[in-house]
Parts: C-alpha cells; sequence; structure tokens
C-alpha cells in the first residue's frame, strides 16, 4: 500500500489564457474531476507541488485539501509540460471513491543485476515501464518491484505472468507481454558496418510509378 | 544513411519553420536522449555522423533510438549554372526539427556514459542542444531512495 500525502489548493478564478499570470507568479493552474466530482478550477503553489509530486507520482494517492470544500482523495493524472524547458503547465487532478476500484499506471522498480548485463554479454530491454493495475485506490501500490538477478541466460525474460501482485491487485494488460529482456550486445563495428552497406541506397521510387504499373498489369 | 524508400511527390516547397515541437518532445524509449533547443533542418549525413559518435563512444552494449527521420527532400542546382530552367535536382534529405524535439534516445548504459555519448552526438548537429532524461526519472528515483 502507498503512502498517501497532502496538497493544499485554493479554488481558482482566473481561467483561460490569463492562467499565464499566475505561472508568472509561481502558481501552478490545476484541475479536479471525477465520477462523483464536478470539475472544479484550482490552483497549487508550484514548488510545493513539485516536491509532493516527487515522492508520489502517480500512482500514489494525494489528499486535496482545498479551503471551503471537504478533502479529496485524488491521483495526479496528467501532467502538461512544456516542450522545452519540461517545467509543469498544468495538473488534472483525478478524483476517486475510496471504496470503487480504479485502474492506475504504475511504474515497473527494477532490482537486482543479471549477470549477463554485468558482463557487458547482454542488453537489458525494459520493453514496458508502467503497469495497468485495478485495485482499490487505498490499496495501490506506488511502484511493482521487478527482480532481474534471475536472468542469467540470454533466452530468459521477465512476463507479467512472472510477477507477483500485492493481495488485492491484478495487472488488467496482456499477462503475456514481455516486461523485461535480454537481447545480444553488439560491438560499434558490428552496428558501422551494418549501416556501411545501406549508405549506396537509389532514389526513392514514386508512389505514382508504382500505381502505374499495376494498372496497367491489370 | 537514412532516407525514403517511396515518396508521392520527388520535390517539395520549402516551408516554414514555426512554433515548439508538440509530439516527439518526451524521452520514451531510452534513458537518456538528446533535444534540440532550435530550430533546424538535419540532414541524414549529420543524423548518420551523430549515430556513428555514439555507437563508437558507447563500444558495447546500449541500444540508440533515432527518433527524427530525413523525409524532406532538398534540391540544389550545380554549380556555375545559369538561374531558371526549372527546379533543380533532389540533392539531400533533411528531417524537419523544432525547438523541444528528442532527436536521439540511449539506453542500457551507464549514465556518465550516456551524457559522454549524447554529448559527442551533440557535437555533430547544426544546433544547440541538451542532454535530457525521463520526466518521471524524478519520482522513480525518490522512490528507489526510500
Amino acid at each position: 500500500m502507498s503512502e498517501q500525502y497532502s496538497l493544499p489548493l485554493e479554488t481558482r478564478s482566473i481561467l483561460g489564457k490569463k492562467v499565464n499570470r499566475l505561472r508568472r507568479a509561481g502558481i501552478l493552474p490545476a484541475t479536479v474531476y471525477g465520477k462523483s466530482q464536478s470539475p472544479l478550477s484550482v490552483q497549487v503553489d508550484a514548488r510545493k507541488f513539485s516536491d509532493v509530486y516527487r515522492k508520489s507520482g502517480r500512482s500514489a494517492l494525494v489528499n486535496l485539501e482545498i479551503a471551503g470544500h471537504e478533502p479529496i482523495a485524488a491521483f495526479v493524472h496528467t501532467l502538461q509540460r512544456h516542450p522545452v524547458s519540461r517545467v509543469v503547465l498544468h495538473v488534472d487532478f483525478l478524483a476517486v471513491d475510496l471504496k470503487v476500484e480504479v485502474t492506475v499506471s504504475v511504474p515497473v522498480h527494477l532490482v537486482g543485476e543479471s549477470p549477463l548485463v554485468a558482463s557487458n554479454e547482454a542488453i537489458l530491454n525494459q520493453q514496458l515501464q508502467s503497469l495497468d493495475v485495478r485495485a482499490l485506490p487505498a490499496v495501490i501500490p506506488q511502484s511493482i518491484t521487478v527482480d532481474i538477478s534471475g536472468l542469467t541466460s540470454i533466452d530468459k525474460s521477465i512476463h507479467i505472468r512472472d510477477i507477483t501482485f500485492p493481495e488485492g491487485v491484478q495487472c488488467v494488460m496482456n499477462h503475456d507481454d514481455l516486461v523485461v529482456g535480454l537481447s545480444q550486445s553488439r560491438t560499434a563495428t558490428q552496428e558501422e558496418e551494418s549501416t556501411d552497406a545501406a549508405e549506396t541506397a537509389a532514389e526513392p521510387e514514386l508512389v505514382r510509378d508504382e500505381d502505374d504499373g499495376a494498372e496497367e498489369a491489370n | 544513411m537514412l532516407m525514403p524508400k517511396r515518396v508521392k511527390y520527388r520535390k517539395q516547397q520549402r516551408g516554414r519553420t514555426k512554433g515548439l515541437a508538440q509530439r516527439g518532445n518526451t524521452v520514451t524509449f531510452g534513458d537518456f536522449g538528446l533535444m534540440a533547443l532550435e530550430a533546424t533542418w538535419v540532414t541524414s549525413r549529420q543524423i548518420e555522423a551523430a549515430r556513428r559518435a555514439i555507437t563508437h563512444h558507447v563500444k558495447r552494449g546500449g541500444k540508440v533510438w533515432i527518433r527524427i527521420f530525413p523525409d524532406k527532400p532538398i534540391t540544389a542546382k550545380p554549380a556555375e549554372t545559369r538561374m531558371g530552367s526549372g527546379k533543380g535536382a533532389v540533392d539531400h534529405y533533411v528531417a524537419v526539427v523544432k525547438p523541444g524535439r528528442i532527436m536521439f534516445e540511449l539506453g542500457g548504459v551507464r549514465p556518465e556514459v550516456a551524457q559522454e555519448a549524447l554529448h559527442r552526438a551533440a557535437q555533430k548537429m547544426p544546433i544547440r542542444c541538451k542532454i535530457v532524461g525521463r520526466d518521471d526519472a524524478e519520482s522513480a528515483s525518490a522512490e528507489s531512495e526510500e
């Protein structure tokens, strides 16, 4: 079960393009919505949010304390970031009912070390960075730990079916999906050689020519 | 070098490069990425040079993802040719890159090796670049410390 965090919010009266003024003042515009919660425009101190988000991520419950409202249990649902600076521009909080199961994406945390990766004989391929799990909000784990020390040969891999989830938590993804696998490590010279051959590529063919050829054949 | 296999039209107009990268602006496949900080055309030769710089530094292991593809044909007239008589022949292909675009990603290597490899790749690019990690790496690292 993940830890709970609390975050003080204020209701927001500045809407639309004017929210840029808030951002300049170090305030982050946000929205709270959910099945039993009508959409509510709120604002939060950007620094306080980043402190909480660094610990909570998207898979831990955050108690939203809004003046004049009952505390709301919510997940950080969506973050909008600036394309270059990666600064958070807007946050969506998904309010949840603690008695109803929800589906949340939980990050995969790898522990241990594969002997083949340690000796540079193989590369670790993590196919899934997070898993969608369904559980009551209070029991959703903050991360799913996967031990990779058992990957002792190149043909070994870890699928979703191999992971043991905490009690009351079930994965809603295909259980045959690959989470972590190994692939043969290649030397730099091999890679360079492989592309040298492709360097003498001809001009690209035109789609129109292909179509004409097909019509003539008919 | 990278170039399209088949195209609908042989030549294109130049176009304008305005705004920021609204897509392809997050590190998705690897652990570190090389982000463009300016708008430019990146030629297939520059992409290949950067890829070689990365693989040469990483030596063994690691995986490189090239997140841009040069699909825009650039024409050029031969040297010492008088103006006129139509558009020149296709000379090379470029990828249109806007600020924020993740051009290369690297995974499966130690952070210091990845950063040095991407720094070398940045030297092959015609623009200023920034080495970035995953957006969710902050919260993941906090979890692992706990």
